[in-house]
């Protein structure tokens, strides 16, 4: 009795789940024949103004997002930012905007097992997706850049990307109708590059993913999942020890592990330790999050694994076996129907992609 | 009666201290005798005052002795001054009148004017009443097996989780000194799938509602659901707030001062969630999730507009920080930032302030830090040094803290005795004197000379491992800590440990290897499984055998982990869910079993008793060593005797209209099992098995239970000139 009450005291056990009971029965009248459909929405029309974008959230995302100080998420500077995202003279050849290789009828990836920039520049990772990226602790697969805002300009100025300097992007950001109005109406300023990282920062905190089948069944919604995905969720959560790194409603940590993909890779890429140059380091890349993981193949940070079928796979041997595979790794031994359930239980993590709010 | 007027009577009193002896034997002397003298009637007075504690009597007798020998100026004066010391304590006016009266009528007599005059004088700086300093007071003394909820917000009311009730939610009125349920059905956690029982509650912001969790099985595990009860009502049925999916659970947190919505957190495996949820039609909106922290104290702001929690800045970082977050999820600012861990407590009344337990100062204390805008404001202020509140159980409208404060008795003792006739060769003895209370989990080396067990230290929450010579009665501490440690055996080599438990910081609880000279911990598998428990290794060293916690019991199982190669497999037909014990030739198995919990795998046996059985590791037919008719007649655990000739066992028996556990000798010959000399009250619930030394005479044991003690902080100076106060 006294374990019991122990256990009670330490907060009973358990695993996650809400239950929204009225959003649940819109969510599910609005998803019940298209909950795997490709779609993006986007609050309409997002005026230009200092209020704050709408707080609203997908099914299983938080209220909160975090956001810093001086960017508020505010509907003017989301719409000139969902400009700058489609905008191609961001690019050397004016052949790229950041939705070419962030597509949203990808999930905002591009389907290429590894970036393609300007010339047909290959570059040695794949895209990641960067639905709720607002909720990151670190970004691109090394996690070398802290913030959003700094993040945003990177792919600007990367040779194998879009290959421009932000001096150049700005010149000719100032010579085009209709920025140097809508950077003064927002920022209250000439066009520069800290505001383009505002504008397009801002934007990408408002891609969102959520209100899957996955978050129907947390939330309450039992019939949301089959029972294959059931299963897998169990599994997920149990004996395949997948939330030993892909946890909480991004299911990601934000950390870095090694996985072995990187051995025997070609080109040989070591990851995290390029930029801590800490030996442990050695192969670990991002936890990337499973939203909308059935849309954003190929996998990994190379792009090498082309199914979900065969990710299972490559997690069931326990990975790739290298000096400094994570210590979570190991041999899973799957059954085919496990690997079933697991695969059909990421395929429920396909959700409702919005942006603009 | 509050410190600081037990410091005021200290001081009056002093100058009749003498007399009052004297009066108060005169008291009994004149009692025995039938006589009525002033000394008599005055002494007991003293006697109720002083003895009894009854100051309402104490009263009407220094009233009597005034009207009566109110001539006797010597004696008359010193009862006008016990009589304003009586009435300060109770915090009535007619203090000053008794007080003043001295002065009027008195003048004539120094020393009590000179008293007196000094109470008038304290009496000015605390002008409303001598409760107006601070003071702690204890309101319920003794809680066993409860769980504290909240207190209502007139302070006469606490609710909290029963657990000598089997989980019911109650409620304990302060005045009357009387509990009674609010709940009648919960079955004590035991039944299929985790059972039903209440744990976090509070009372709604008009003290009429009572929101609670309650815990229900469902076919994956334990379901945590909101149900509202009212506070007054008899026999009304709880009204379902939110289900959440099964599996999961919500941890009621606060009201919002609306009384129409309320906070929860939804503790996931692997994430916790503050929520809000309406309790007039369930609706939920997810605020803020957090992925590394359990379980975070969450306050709404009195405004309803934020809301206030502890966490650790990151999964690195064990020590708590406080933060604020908006309601609409627009905002989220760090209030309180230290290095020491700091505890949430609960908000000032008027918003200004955050109150936090904090142990930046060296030793617990609570702690304020003013808020402007969701933003700290200046630097936080002691508020009371040395008092360790935890993170409280809520706020009275006037300003009241109420807390919680646990009482271990626990003690790890050894004895000695004869397996064959149950006697007790040699009386318990307790085993250290460091830590008293912190100790638990004592097991004996392969060699007999050193005993190992865990430690868990006053304010910390680590244990550590600590190894005591038995020859020498030297200690030493492993230099590692471990935030918790089960399942402790000794490797036959002697020079590691086999524990099932985890590093500091997050991360599934797993076997690991202890080296006893370096205190180095390692995963001793590559199985990751934080179900992973009581890992214990064959004599050969070739298998762990080990149970797989899982919430299907289909999969709940002994398992055997082969070290060559990690190939695992189930032992066939050993009874699922149970503690074990493997016999020191390991071949045999050894298991309490529970009737109900074989019913639910065979229902004919719906009526089966609860057994000890045997097992042989390499499957055979089952031996019922000893069947009772009772539910839950035995400890959960049992010990082999070094030889592997019997078990050790703890069956309950009725005591004094309670009861307490024997521990008896089991022969697995068949022979009738022993009693023995040995009754106590098993400490940890009675988890933590007794272990034999090699010699197969001494057994160490932690007897001892906890139990509650419900205390209150008044008149605490939320205001930034106050010194701090030490209660």
């Amino acid at each position: 009795m006294w374990t019991r009450m122990r256990r009670a005291s330490m907060v009973v056990s358990l695993q996650t789940a809400m239950l929204l009971v009225l959003v649940l029965v819109l969510v599910a009248m609005s998803m019940s024949c298209a909950s795997r459909t490709v779609s993006v929405t986007r609050s309409e029309p997002l005026e230009p103004g200092s209020a704050r974008a709408e707080s609203s959230r997908p099914l299983g995302l938080d209220l909160y997002r975090p956001e810093p100080a001086d960017n508020p998420t505010v509907p003017a500077t989301v719409t000139l930012g969902r400009r700058l995202f489609h905008e191609r003279l961001l690019s050397r050849d004016r052949s790229l905007a950041c939705v070419d290789c962030h597509r949203p009828d990808r999930a905002f990836t591009d389907g290429r097992a590894k970036a393609v920039g300007v010339y047909g520049r290959r570059g040695p990772r794949s895209v990641p997706t960067i639905v709720n990226r607002a909720w990151g602790e670190s970004f691109f697969w090394d996690g070398r850049i802290a913030t959003l805002e700094a993040q945003v300009l990177q792919p600007i100025v990367a040779q194998l990307e879009m290959d421009l300097t932000i001096d150049e992007a700005v010149e000719r950001l100032r010579e085009t109708s209709p920025y140097p109005a809508a950077f003064r109406e927002t920022f209250g300023r000439a066009v520069n590059g800290d505001d383009l990282a505002r504008a397009l920062a801002a934007y990408v905190r408002t891609i969102q993913s959520g209100g899957s089948p996955y978050d129907r069944y947390v939330w309450g919604e039992p019939a949301a999942l089959s029972k294959d995905a059931q299963a897998g969720l169990e599994l997920f959560r149990g004996r395949a020890n997948c939330t030993a790194c892909h946890v909480g409603p991004n299911l990601t940590d934000e950390e870095f592990h090694n996985t072995g993909v990187f051995w025997g890779g070609q080109p040989y890429d070591a990851g995290r330790v390029l930029v801590t140059n800490v030996p442990e380091d050695t192969g670990k890349f991002k936890t990337p999050t499973l939203r909308e993981i059935e849309r954003t193949a190929p996998y990994m940070h190379d792009g090498s694994i082309a199914t979900l079928d065969e990710v299972v796979d490559f997690y069931d041997r326990g990975g790739n076996e290298n000096p400094f595979r994570d210590r979570d790794l190991r041999p899973l031994r799957l059954t085919q129907e496990d690997k079933t359930a697991l695969v059909a239980f990421l395929r429920s993590l396909t959700g409702t992609v919005t942006d603009g709010r | 009666m509050n410190r600081m007027l037990r410091m005021h009577r200290t001081f009056v009193a002093g100058s009749v201290v003498c007399g009052a002896l004297v009066l108060t034997g005169g008291a009994h002397l004149a009692s025995t005798q039938g006589l009525q003298t002033a000394d008599a009637v005055l002494g007991a007075a003293i006697h109720q005052d002083d003895a009894e504690g009854n100051l309402d009597a104490a009263i009407e007798g220094y009233k009597q002795f005034l009207a009566q020998y109110g001539d006797d100026r010597p004696l008359a004066v010193q009862a006008l001054l016990r009589l304003g010391q009586a009435y300060e304590t109770l915090g009535r006016p007619e203090a000053r009148d008794a007080y003043e009266r001295v002065l009027r009528d008195y003048a004539d007599q120094p020393e009590p004017v000179a008293a007196v005059r000094a109470r008038l004088a304290a009496l000015e700086v605390e002008p409303t009443s001598p409760s107006a300093a601070l003071h702690t007071e204890l309101l319920w003394p003794e809680a066993r097996g409860v769980n504290p909820g909240d207190v209502s917000p007139d302070g006469n009311l606490a609710t909290y989780t029963d657990w000598e009730d089997l989980g019911n939610l109650a409620i304990r009125d302060f005045a009357t000194g009387e509990s009674r349920r609010l709940t009648s059905t919960a079955d004590g956690g035991s039944g299929e799938n985790g059972g039903n029982f209440a744990t976090w509650s509070r009372i709604s912001p008009d003290g009429e509602q009572v929101l609670y969790t309650w815990n229900r099985s469902s076919p994956v595990g334990e379901t945590g659901e909101l149900r509202l009860v009212p506070v007054h009502g008899n026999r009304t049925e709880p009204r379902t707030v939110w289900s959440p999916a099964d599996g999961s659970s919500a941890a009621v947190q606060d009201w919002f001062p609306s009384g129409d919505r309320v906070v929860a957190v939804v503790n996931a495996s692997d994430h916790s969630s503050i929520v809000t949820v309406s309790t007039v039609d369930g609706q939920v909106r997810q605020v803020r999730s957090i992925d590394w922290a359990r379980n975070p104290q969450v306050r709404v702001s009195p405004d309803g507009r934020f809301l206030a929690y502890s966490r650790s800045a990151s999964r690195e970082v064990p020590e708590k920080d406080i933060f604020l977050v908006a309601v609409d999820g627009s905002s989220e600012t760090l209030i309180v930032q230290h290095a020491a861990n700091d505890e949430l407590v609960a908000w000032s009344l008027d918003g200004q302030q955050l109150l936090f337990n904090s142990d930046r100062s060296g030793q617990p204390g609570l702690w304020a830090q003013r808020v402007q805008d969701a933003e700290p404001a200046g630097e936080p202020q002691l508020l009371v040094a040395n008092l360790d509140v935890g993170t409280g159980v809520g706020l009275t409208r006037d300003g009241t803290l109420h807390y919680p404060v646990n009482v271990s008795r626990r003690r790890m003792k050894v004895a000695e005795l004869d397996m064959k006739t149950g006697r007790l060769l040699r009386q318990p003895v307790a085993v250290t004197d460091r830590f008293v209370g912190g100790n638990t989990e004592g097991v004996f080396s392969p060699d007999g000379e050193t005993l190992a067990f865990v430690s868990v230290r006053p304010g910390g929450t680590q244990r550590t491992i600590v190894l005591r010579s038995l020859k020498t009665g030297r200690e030493r501490d492993l230099p590692h800590e471990f935030q918790q440690v089960y399942d402790f055996r000794w490797r036959p080599d002697g020079d590691r440990l086999t524990v099932r438990g985890r590093d500091v910081g997050p991360g599934p609880y797993s076997p690991l290897d202890v080296n006893v000279a370096t205190g180095e911990a390692r995963r001793l598998t590559d199985m990751t499984g934080r179900s992973l428990a009581q890992p214990t290794f064959t004599p050969d060293g070739t298998q762990i055998l080990h149970r797989n916690r899982d919430t299907n019991p289909e999969r709940d199982l002994i398992y055997s982990y082969r070290v060559a190669d990690g190939f695992v497999h189930a032992l066939p037909g050993v009874f699922p869910g149970e503690r074990f014990s493997l016999s020191p030739d390991g071949q045999w198995i050894a298991q309490t079993v529970r009737g109900f919990e074989v019913a639910e795998l065979t229902p004919a046996s719906l009526n089966a008793t609860t057994e000890i059985r045997l097992h042989p590791t390499m499957g055979a037919d089952v031996d019922v060593l000893w069947t009772t008719d009772d539910r839950e007649p035995f400890g959960r655990w049992t010990t082999w005797t070094p030889d592997g000739t019997a078990l050790l066992v703890l069956k309950k028996e009725p005591q004094a209209g309670d009861y307490m556990w024997r521990l008896w000798v089991v022969p697995v010959d068949g022979t009738d099992p022993v009693a023995t000399e040995l009754v106590y009250e098993p400490s940890d619930g009675g988890s933590t098995p007794v272990q034999v030394h090699p010699d197969g005479m001494r057994i160490v044991y932690s007897e001892g239970g906890e139990f509650t003690q419900f205390w209150a902080v008044h008149n605490l100076a939320l205001d930034e000139s106050a010194a701090p106060s030490s209660p």
